[in-house]
């Protein structure tokens, strides 16, 4: 049985020490999703996100993306956790975990509840800038990491 | 009544975040006819959630429901 993350933190991810803790003892394939904000060089680049959340619903919608992956791959598991509140750049908006009996299914449920986490779970993010403005985001400013258990890392999008 | 919550930019458009108005039978009818929200009426790209769930514009609403109105996801 895997545990349950808290769906929703106002503090930094621990990602490695989330990723080693769920590998640990795990006989399934495990693929990881890692959403982090990068620096940028452009004069408008923020240098930190706010991001709002509409908590009661978000963890709701978390706890309805795992148990949906459980539904569609018998045998699948998915765990996340996402950044609410300011986020400096280098830090971790977002992680997941997903354990499955294949390489193939646990690649394609991770993809899966990746697109349900960007689509239907209420988040937004506000872009603030060196000169402290702020405008809302209309486009990621965040590297997308996938890995699976051998550690092979490759861009997801 | 009803209890209306704002989020992100569509609260700074309209100043608030989260208000009691009178009962209003669908979302729908929340945007279009209440003052508080004038400033919003004409955006075609909010999404609607009634008791923390995603519904629809014409979703019948109760005395005591909670009606989100929220901009697009970054994902959509």
């Amino acid at each position: 049985m895997t545990p349950r993350l808290v769906p929703l933190i106002n503090e930094p991810i621990q990602a490695e020490l989330l990723e080693e803790a769920l590998r640990e003892g795990e006989e399934r394939t495990v693929v990881t999703f890692q959403s982090v904000l990068r620096r940028e060089s452009g004069k408008d680049s923020p240098v930190a996100l706010d991001i709002e959340v509409y908590e009661a619903m978000a963890a709701h919608e978390i706890s309805k993306i795992c148990d949906e992956v459980k539904t569609r791959w018998p045998g699948a598991e998915a765990v996340m956790q996402h950044r609410v509140g300011r986020v400096k750049v280098g830090e971790t908006t977002a992680f997941m975990a997903v354990f499955a009996p294949s390489r193939e299914e646990a690649f394609n449920a991770c993809h899966f509840a990746v697109e349900r986490l960007r689509t239907q779970v209420p988040l937004w993010k506000k872009e603030i800038h060196a000169d402290g403005s702020s405008t809302w985001s209309s486009r990621s400013h965040e590297t997308m990491m996938l890995s699976d258990q051998d550690n092979l890392s490759i861009p997801a999008s | 009544m009803v209890t209306v919550k704002l989020f992100a930019a569509l609260a700074d458009t309209a100043g608030f975040r989260e208000r009691r108005i009178g009962w209003v039978a669908t979302p729908r009818q929340l945007l279009e006819t209440s003052p508080d929200l004038l400033a919003l009426k004409k955006r075609r790209d909010i999404r609607v959630a009634v008791n923390q769930a995603w519904a629809a514009w014409e979703t019948p609403l109760k005395e005591g429901d909670e009606v989100a109105l929220m901009p697009p996801l970054l994902g959509q």
